[in-house]
């Protein structure tokens, strides 16, 4: 006898991820732009976007263009890739924070890059990007 | 008639790659250890169990954990709940039945934490662990992995302090000396500094040494109101404080990167509760799932000001006969993470190391009776601090 079983029930997993009340985010990157959402009553400026002010839980929201220019706070470089990744070459990953919008960060890949270059401090830009199939995303590309 | 709330018994499975046995067999193991080691308790006691596990029905087939186990140890048909809490999850289960004690629901519970992870292939498992962030800002089109993610912390945090890889690869060398001494740790073999910078790079800075293993493993704690406590056990050990917190799953809405907030408040919370500060606690489990966040912890539990942690593991502090001996028993690091199961593992090791109980070469000498356990889950999403005391 086996010492374990091998399951026979498959399934597979894809979302549908309801994007309805931020739409505009999504519609204007894939025009190649990029925005935000920003309160109307408190003027809190929110990345990711959410249709609700995390500040002081208004719905009155209203989106501005996001510069984005930002400097790096802190990096990796994945080289063990996660399943759903293993068609990528080892990617680097940045948190940083917009220079025209203080405190509001984004986290993304940074690319055009060599990883020994990568550091805390160093400024980059990040730029919205499509993909063959999909929706759109951005990327961060050093200046 | 006091009011506090007492740990009665604990046990422990060992940790590692447990093919042999599925969750309620090695769950069992913990169980029984736990029940059998107070002469005095019985499985009847216990009025209401919270089982932690993070990945029911995902890292493991089961997707009712708590009810299975209870079927299993005949527990039926006492109350019973999941709980979870990311890589917190077990110490969470602790706080939920040390609420229900001290409200007077019940007068004995217990913790319960499992998980088999190694019932799916490796990578998947790094899939899995990723994605708990953000799935839809984060992972769907970045694919971080948890070592990525506390890579992020440790980049900056050696950017800011001068922290080094070498100081990383020290605090693998400590966990790893105690893992060699603890029989249920999964890694049971010394290292060197070495051996573990010239690991290969998982996710920058972290390479294979500096970061926990995916592995099997289950824990249990008892716990009863405090007459029922004496009672039941000849040498209760008292839980004196607790505190929790959460911050941001987004990191990009973290205001800082080099230490955890949500760690920060919760240890502050539970220091405040038991009336003690840093200085009185003779030894701890902090939460060392890559050698950067013990480093990081030490910080953030007040063994020393931000940014000191690397002087505490270059002079040696954080082992047997230093200031704040940290992670005894081999942290995540070399004993496991087997995620339901750490929190409540770090509960049964103090409470050994409390009553001394543990093998001479890794015991702690307890001169003030207090004992720390500090669980993140996430990078701080979640975070649970408990202080024991005798
Ligand atoms: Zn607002």
């Amino acid at each position: 006898m086996p010492k374990s079983i091998t399951d026979i029930r498959e399934i597979c997993l894809k979302y549908e991820i309801p994007v309805e009340q931020i739409k505009t985010f999504w519609e204007e990157l894939e025009d190649g732009r990029l925005v935000t959402s920003k309160c109307s009553d408190c003027d809190n400026v929110m990345f990711p976007p959410q249709s609700y002010c995390q500040n002081c839980l208004s719905k009155d929201i209203k989106w501005i263009g996001l510069e984005g220019e930002a400097v790096v706070k802190g990096f990796t470089h994945i080289c063990v890739l996660p399943t759903t990744f293993s068609g990528e070459e080892p990617y680097t990953i940045v948190v940083a924070e917009f220079k025209k919008h203080p405190g509001v960060r984004a986290f993304a890949w940074l690319e055009g890059i060599d990883k020994e270059d990568v550091e805390v401090g160093m400024d980059v830009k990040l730029t919205p990007k499509q993909r063959e199939e999909g929706p759109p995303y951005y990327v961060y590309k050093p200046v | 008639m006091g009011n506090r709330v007492g740990v009665v018994a604990s046990g422990q499975a060992e940790f590692g790659i447990r093919s042999e046995v599925d969750v309620r067999e090695i769950a069992a193991e913990s169980f029984v250890e736990a029940i059998g080691s107070e002469g005095n308790l019985d499985r009847g006691d216990i009025e209401f169990a919270s089982v932690g596990s993070h990945g029911a029905g995902v890292y493991f087939e089961e997707c009712l954990p708590a009810p299975l186990i209870c079927e299993y140890l005949g527990l039926n048909p006492i109350g019973a709940q999941r709980v979870e809490a990311a890589c917190a999850t077990g110490m969470s289960a602790v706080h939920v039945i040390y609420a229900l004690i001290k409200s007077g629901y019940i007068d004995v519970g217990m913790a319960l934490g499992v998980e088999k992870m190694t019932e799916v292939p490796t990578l998947d498992m790094v899939d899995f662990i990723g994605r708990p962030g953000s799935y839809l800002w984060e992972f769907e089109s970045f694919g971080p992995t948890f070592p990525g993610y506390y890579g992020i912390y440790a980049t900056a945090h050696m950017d800011r302090f001068g922290t080094t890889e070498e100081d990383y690869a020290r605090v693998a060398v400590k966990n790893h000396k105690y893992g060699s001494m603890n029989d249920k740790a999964f890694l049971d073999k010394e290292i060197d500094v070495e051996t573990a910078l010239n690991s290969d790079m998982i996710a920058y800075p972290h390479r294979l040494y500096f970061c926990c293993p995916i592995n099997d493993g289950s824990a249990c704690v008892v716990m009863a109101s405090e007459d029922k406590a004496r009672e039941l056990s000849e040498d209760p050990v008292w839980i004196g404080g607790l505190g929790s917190g959460t911050s941001s799953v987004n990191l990009s809405n973290r205001g800082s990167f080099v230490g955890i907030e949500s760690a920060q408040v919760a240890a502050r919370q539970a220091y405040d509760m038991a009336g003690i500060g840093p200085e009185d606690i003779d030894v701890s489990c902090l939460h060392d799932s890559f050698t950067s966040a013990e480093i990081m912890a030490y910080e953030d539990v007040g063994f020393c000001e931000k940014g000191g942690g690397k002087e505490l593991i270059r002079e040696g502090q954080t082992y047997v006969g230093g200031d704040y001996p940290v992670n005894l028993c081999g942290g995540l690091k070399a004993k496991g993470h087997p995620i339901g199961a750490t929190g409540v593992s770090m509960i049964h090791e103090l409470n050994k190391q409390l009553k001394g109980e543990v093998k001479s070469s890794r015991q702690a000498s307890i001169d003030n009776g207090y004992a720390l356990a500090h669980n993140v889950g996430g990078t701080g999403h979640y975070a649970y601090v408990t202080v024991l005391e005798r």
